[in-house]
C-alpha cells in the first residue's frame, strides 16, 4: 500500500480483489461433495466451512485476506434445527389444524431470533487482519424487521416490501462492527422504492411480451382435457415446459440480474465503516450475462460446472468493491483494537447458531 | 524461511515477518516481532488451493503465509503430515474418481435408494396421514375437475358389488371403495387415492364395452393402492426435488424443479407397470382375461388420437410440433408396451369354465 506521505488528504481507494480459481475450487468441492453424500449429508457442515474459507481467504483487501472461523459442529447443529423447523412447517397442517397453527406460532416466535443469531454467528466468525466482525442487532429489532416485514409485506400486497427491505438492511448493516468501529447505513426508503418500482415495470413488460410470444409459439401444446390420460406429471409438463422456458426463465434471470445489480450497488455505496465509504457499481447487463452463461453451463454439464460458476460470480462481486478511505487506512486499521468483551460473550452463547445454508 | 504477515489478534496492525521451522518450533521474526512457539501449539490451517494459509497461535495471533512451497517444505521437514482430505483436495486423480463416484451415487439413489426409502416409509405411515391427504386431494379435484356422477343408483350399486366380489390375487389384499364422479374435462379416467378409495369417472364407464373392462381398470387402481403408489410417488417426488435443489439450487431453483418432473415420469412408468401386473393377476384370479384391460387402453388411445384430430380448430397449424412434443413426453410408447404385456398375460388364463369370451 503506497500512501503519498506529503499529501495525506489524497487518499487512494483500496480495491477488493478475488483470487479464487474455478479448477482449484472444483477439486475441493467434488471431494467434499462425495464425503457429504457418503455420510448422508452430515459432512456437508465441514464442506461449508471449507467453501467459506476458500472464498474468504481468496478475498484480498489492502494486502490482507479475510478468514472464516465457523465450527462445523455448530453449523451441523444449526442444520438439524433448520431441518426440524422445515418439517414442522411442511407437515404441521397435515397432522391437524391445531398442530398446524401451533407450529406456525412456534416458527413466528423462533425464526426472528434464529435469523438474528445467524447474522451474529456469520459476522463473529469472520475476521480481517486478526480482528473479528460483530453483529449487535437486538432481539426486538429482529422481531420488528422479520415478523413485521413478513406480515407487513404480504398484507399490503408487497407494497411495503421495499420499505421493509430498507429497514432490514439498516438493521443488518447498522448493527455491524469491525473492531470498535461501527458500520452505518444511509440508503433511503425512496431509493429502494425507485429500484423496486422500475423492476416491477420491467416485470410487467417482460411477462406481457413473453406471454404473447409463448402464445404464438406454443398454442398447439395446451393440454386437451379430454385426452384421457391421467392428470399426471407428463400432461402438466407438456403445458408447463414452454411457459417455463419462454416466460418464467427469462423473466427470473433478467429480474434477478437487474435487482441484484441495482440493489447491491445501492446498499454498499450507502454503507459506511466509520467515516470510510464503499464504492460498488455492478452492471445489470454484465450480471445478466454471468447468470445466463452460468445457467447454461451448469445445465449442459449436469451441475458439474457449478464450482466455476460460483467462482466467476464471486470474482465479479468482489472485484467491483472498493473501499474509499476517509483517513489514512493504514493508521485506522492499525489502531483497531479487538473488542475483547465481545468474544467471550458471543462464543459462550448457547443459542449461537447458523441456520443459513 | 518464508515471508509472512503477522497479526497479534489485538490490533489490525500488519507486521512483515519471516517464519521458519526450527527443531519442532515455529519462529516468527521481524518488524519488532520475535516469537517462538512449539509447532504442536500452532494450528496450521489446511491448504486450500493457492489461498494464503494461516498459522494460528493460542493467544489469537496468527501469520498469513503465501509462500506455499517454502512453508510446505519446512512443515514436511518438521514432520507435519497433511490430512487425508487435504491431500485428496489437491489431486486431479481423486477429483476424477470423485466425479465418477458422485455420479454413481446419484444414479443408485435415484434408481434404488429413494424408491426403497419411500416404500419403507409409505408402508409405515399411519392411516390418518393418507386419509388426510386423500381428503384434501379429492376436495381439490372436486373443486376444479370433477362433477357429481350422472350414473343411476342401480348401475353404481351393480358396479360396486361386482368390484367387491373380485378375489384379490394371492399376494394382494387391498380393499377399496368406489367414489363415482363425472368429469367431461378429464374424460374417461379413474384414479386411486392414497387411502384406497378409487375415483371412477362416468366417461370411463361409458367408454367401456363391458364391465370386465371396468373391473380391469379398477384392479389396476387397486394395484396402486396395494403398493402405496400414491404416497410413494409423493415421497419420491419430494426427495428428488430436495436433492436436486441441494445439487444445483444455489445456481437456480428453477433448474432444480424442471428436471424433477422428468425424473419423476420414470418412477410413474414403473408404477404403472407394477399396477398392470397386479391388475392382470387380479383378473386371472377371477377368470377374466387381462386383455380386457388392454382393450380399454387401446380404445382410450384411439379416442385420444381421434379426439385431438377433431379438435383441429385450436390446434392450428402446429400439428408437427405437437406430435414431436407428445412422443417425447407422453406415455404413447409406454401404452403400446402395456397393451402388449396385458395381452400376453391371457396365456396364463385357466381354460374357460362356462365363461364365453365372445360377448
Amino acid at each position: 500500500m503506497d500512501f503519498d506521505q506529503t499529501q495525506p488528504l489524497r487518499l487512494e481507494p483500496e480495491a477488493v480483489r478475488f483470487h479464487g480459481k474455478g479448477s482449484e475450487y472444483f477439486q475441493i468441492w467434488i471431494v467434499n461433495l462425495l464425503l457429504s453424500i457418503v455420510t448422508l449429508g452430515i459432512y456437508s457442515a465441514w464442506a461449508k466451512v471449507r467453501r467459506l474459507q476458500y472464498f474468504y481467504r481468496n478475498t484480498e483487501l489492502a494486502g490482507s485476506t479475510f478468514e472464516y472461523h465457523g465450527q462445523p459442529l455448530t453449523i451441523l447443529k444449526g442444520r438439524v434445527v433448520g431441518l426440524l423447523l422445515l418439517l414442522v412447517y411442511r407437515f404441521g397442517f397435515q397432522v391437524s389444524l391445531t398442530v398446524g397453527v401451533l407450529s406456525l406460532l412456534l416458527l413466528a416466535a423462533l425464526l426472528p431470533i434464529l435469523l438474528r443469531n445467524s447474522l451474529r454467528f456469520r459476522l463473529y466468525n469472520s475476521s480481517y487482519r486478526g480482528l473479528r466482525f460483530r453483529f449487535t442487532g437486538s432481539a426486538a429489532g429482529a422481531y420488528g424487521v422479520f415478523l413485521g416485514g413478513f406480515f407487513g409485506s404480504i398484507f399490503t400486497l408487497y407494497l411495503l416490501a421495499p420499505l421493509f427491505h430498507q429497514l432490514f438492511k439498516e438493521y443488518q448493516h447498522g448493527n455491524s462492527w469491525y473492531g470498535r468501529t461501527r458500520f452505518s447505513f444511509h440508503a433511503t426508503t425512496s431509493q429502494f422504492y425507485g429500484i423496486y418500482g422500475r423492476a416491477f415495470l420491467i416485470f410487467l413488460g417482460l411477462v406481457i411480451s413473453l406471454s404473447i410470444l409463448a402464445g404464438f409459439l406454443f398454442h398447439g401444446l395446451l393440454p386437451h382435457p379430454a385426452a384421457g390420460a391421467k392428470p399426471d406429471i407428463r400432461q402438466l409438463l407438456r403445458f408447463m415446459l414452454p411457459l417455463l422456458l419462454v416466460v418464467y426463465l427469462p423473466t427470473v434471470l433478467l429480474l434477478s440480474a437487474y435487482l441484484g445489480a441495482r440493489l447491491q450497488s445501492l446498499i454498499w455505496t450507502n454503507t459506511r465503516l466509520g467515516e470510510h465509504r464503499f464504492e460498488y457499481r455492478l452492471s445489470a447487463r454484465r450480471l445478466l450475462w454471468i447468470y445466463v452463461s452460468n445457467f447454461l453451463a451448469v445445465v449442459l454439464t449436469l451441475g458439474f460446472y457449478s464450482p466455476w460458476a460460483a467462482v466467476r460470480l464471486a470474482r465479479y462481486h468482489a472485484d467491483h468493491m472498493t473501499l474509499l478511505p476517509a483517513s489514512p487506512l493504514q493508521g485506522f486499521i492499525a489502531d483497531q483494537p479487538q473488542d475483547v468483551g465481545a468474544i467471550g460473550e458471543e462464543a459462550a452463547s448457547v443459542f449461537d447458531i447458523d441456520i443459513s445454508f | 524461511m518464508s515471508a509472512a504477515a503477522y497479526y497479534d489478534g489485538r490490533t489490525a496492525r500488519r507486521h512483515e515477518v519471516q517464519v521458519s521451522v526450527e527443531s519442532g518450533a515455529l519462529l516468527v521474526l521481524g518488524d519488532g516481532i520475535q516469537r517462538r512457539e512449539p509447532l504442536s501449539a500452532v494450528r496450521v490451517s489446511e491448504r486450500l488451493g493457492q489461498a494464503p494459509r494461516l498459522l494460528s497461535f493460542s493467544d489469537g495471533a496468527h501469520c498469513e503465509v503465501r509462500d506455499h512451497a517454502a512453508l510446505e517444505a519446512a512443515l514436511a521437514a518438521a514432520g507435519y503430515r497433511q490430512g487425508l482430505v487435504e491431500r485428496l483436495q489437491r489431486s486431479w486423480r481423486a477429483a476424477a474418481l470423485a466425479v465418477l463416484l458422485c455420479a454413481g451415487a446419484a444414479f443408485i439413489a435415484y434408481r434404488w435408494g429413494i424408491p426403497l426409502a419411500a416404500q419403507l416409509i409409505a408402508a409405515r405411515l399411519p392411516p390418518a396421514v393418507s386419509r388426510q391427504l386423500s381428503d384434501s386431494t379429492l376436495q381439490a379435484l372436486d373443486k376444479i375437475w370433477l362433477e357429481p356422477t350422472k350414473l343411476d343408483a342401480q348401475r353404481r350399486a351393480a358396479l360396486s358389488r361386482g368390484f367387491a366380489r373380485l378375489h384379490p390375487p394371492a399376494e394382494g389384499g387391498a380393499s377399496a371403495t368406489i367414489e363415482f364422479r363425472s368429469s367431461p374435462k378429464l374424460g374417461p379416467n379413474a384414479f386411486a387415492l392414497p387411502d384406497g378409495r378409487v375415483v371412477l369417472l362416468d366417461q370411463l364407464v361409458t367408454l367401456a364395452a363391458n364391465d370386465d373392462e371396468i373391473y380391469g381398470v379398477l384392479a389396476h387402481e387397486l394395484g396402486h393402492v396395494h403398493y402405496h403408489h400414491g404416497m410413494r410417488m409423493l415421497l419420491q417426488g419430494s426427495a428428488v426435488a430436495l436433492l436436486l435443489t441441494a445439487w444445483v439450487g444455489d445456481v437456480s431453483t428453477l433448474l432444480a424443479t424442471l428436471p424433477a418432473g422428468l425424473l419423476q415420469a420414470h418412477y410413474s412408468r414403473d408404477f404403472e407397470a407394477q399396477a398392470d401386473d397386479y391388475a392382470a393377476a387380479t383378473l386371472l384370479a377371477n377368470g377374466i382375461p387381462p386383455s380386457r384391460l388392454a382393450d380399454l387402453l387401446q380404445r382410450l388411445v384411439a379416442q385420444r388420437d381421434g379426439g385431438n384430430k377433431d379438435r383441429g380448430k385450436d390446434q392450428g397449424g402446429n400439428k408437427d410440433s405437437d406430435g414431436e412434443m407428445r412422443s417425447y413426453l407422453s406415455s404413447h410408447p409406454a401404452t403400446s408396451e402395456r397393451i402388449l404385456r396385458l395381452r400376453q398375460a391371457d396365456r396364463l388364463l385357466p381354460p374357460p369354465q362356462g365363461w364365453s369370451p365372445g360377448r
